[in-house]
C-alpha cells in the first residue's frame, strides 16, 4: 500500500472515529445520568494527555524541577485568576527564568 | 473583526493563544517529514486529510523507520481512538444540530476544540456551533500553515526547540478550567495515576486505559447517587 493511500485511510479512520457517535446517536435522547457521566470524559482525557506528554517510552518520568515548579505555578495562577492564559504566561515566564537561573 | 458576531470573536480569541503551545509541535512535525524522507508535499497532505499532530506523527514516524504502511496506520487509529469519547461526550450538542454540521464538525473535533467546549458555557444550539466552527478551523488553518512552514523551514529549525512543556500546560490548564465537580477532580486524580502506572504501554494506550478505568470508577459513583 503506497503512502498517500495509508494516509487518506488514517484520515478515514480518525473522521469515523470523531463522527461515529455524533451521526449514529443523532436521534437518541440522552438521560441526565448519562450527561452526567459524560461530564467526566474531559478531566479523564486532560489528565491522562498531562501524564502521557510528560513520560517518556519506557514510562519512565521526563519532567524534573524546573518543569515541575512550572506545573505548579500554572496550576496555581490558572486556579488563583480562573483564566487559563494568564496561567500560561506566567508559567512560561517562571519556565524561562527557572532555565536561565539554572544554565 | 468588529462585524463578526461576538460569538466569533471568543472563539477567535480563546483558540488563537491555544494554538502557541502547539506552536513547536507544527514546526517539529515539518522537520520530521523532511527527516523521514516522505515526499515532502505528501508529509504535509496529512495535515488537512488526518488533521491530527499525534496522530500524524506517528504515521510519518513509522514509515520513515521502515515500517509496513499498513501497520503505521493501525497504530495510528490506536493513538487516535480517544476521539471516539470526545463524540460520545458531544452527541447532545449535535443532535439539535443542522445535519451538515453533524457531518462537517467533527472533521475538526481534535483535543483543544473538545476541552474548549468543555469549559466555555454555550447553551445557545447556534453560539454553540458558531463557536465549534471557528474555533476548530482557526486551529485548522494554523495547523496546516504551521505544519507546511516547517516543511520549508526544517534546516534552520533546532530538533529541540524546549518550549515542549507548553503543551503539557495547556493540557493541565484545560483540565483545571474543566473540573468544576469534586467528582470530576477524583475522576482527573484516578485517570493520572492509572496514566502513570502503564505509561510503558506503547501507542499511549496506557491514556486509553486510564480514561476507561476512571470513567468506569465515575459511572459507578454517579449511579451510585442517582
Amino acid at each position: 500500500m503506497s503512502l498517500f493511500w495509508g494516509i487518506v485511510l488514517a484520515g478515514i479512520g480518525a473522521y469515523a472515529m470523531r463522527a461515529s457517535f455524533v451521526v449514529l446517536l443523532s436521534g437518541v435522547t440522552f438521560p441526565d445520568r448519562i450527561i452526567r457521566i459524560l461530564d467526566h470524559v474531559g478531566p479523564a482525557v486532560m489528565a491522562a494527555l498531562v501524564v502521557t506528554t510528560l513520560t517518556g517510552p519506557s514510562g519512565q518520568l521526563e519532567a524534573g524541577p524546573v518543569e515541575f515548579s512550572t506545573l505548579l505555578i500554572m496550576a496555581g495562577v490558572t486556579l488563583w485568576r480562573k483564566d487559563l492564559l494568564v496561567g500560561l504566561f506566567v508559567a512560561l515566564i517562571v519556565f524561562f527564568a527557572l532555565n536561565r537561573l539554572m544554565a | 473583526m468588529k462585524n463578526l458576531p461576538p460569538i466569533v470573536r471568543v472563539a477567535f480569541a480563546d483558540m488563537l493563544p491555544l494554538f502557541l503551545p502547539a506552536l513547536p509541535f507544527a514546526l517539529l512535525f515539518g522537520v520530521m517529514v523532511v527527516e523521514s524522507g516522505v515526499p515532502h508535499l505528501l508529509g504535509w497532505s496529512s495535515s488537512f486529510i488526518m488533521f491530527g499532530g499525534s496522530a500524524q506523527m506517528t504515521l510519518i514516524t513509522l514509515v520513515g523507520e521502515g515500517a509496513a504502511v499498513s501497520a503505521a496506520i493501525t497504530t495510528t487509529l490506536i493513538v487516535t481512538a480517544r476521539h471516539i469519547l470526545y463524540s460520545v461526550t458531544l452527541a447532545p450538542r449535535f443532535q439539535v444540530q443542522p445535519r451538515w454540521f453533524r457531518w462537517l464538525g467533527p472533521y475538526v473535533l481534535i483535543d483543544q476544540v473538545f476541552a474548549l467546549t468543555q469549559i466555555r458555557d454555550l447553551s445557545d444550539d447556534d453560539d454553540f456551533r458558531r463557536y465549534y466552527l471557528t474555533a476548530g478551523f482557526t486551529f485548522w488553518a494554523m495547523w496546516v500553515l504551521f505544519t507546511g512552514l516547517g516543511i520549508v523551514l526544517a534546516p534552520v529549525i533546532p530538533e529541540d526547540i524546549g518550549i515542549e512543556i507548553a503543551i503539557t500546560l495547556m493540557f493541565l490548564g484545560l483540565l483545571l478550567m474543566a473540573s468544576r465537580r469534586r467528582a470530576q477532580v477524583v475522576t482527573a486524580v484516578i485517570s493520572a495515576a492509572v496514566a502513570l502506572w502503564f505509561a510503558h504501554l506503547d501507542n499511549q494506550v496506557g491514556l486509553i486505559v486510564a480514561v476507561v478505568a476512571s470513567l468506569s470508577v465515575a459511572t459507578l459513583a454517579e449511579w451510585r447517587k442517582a
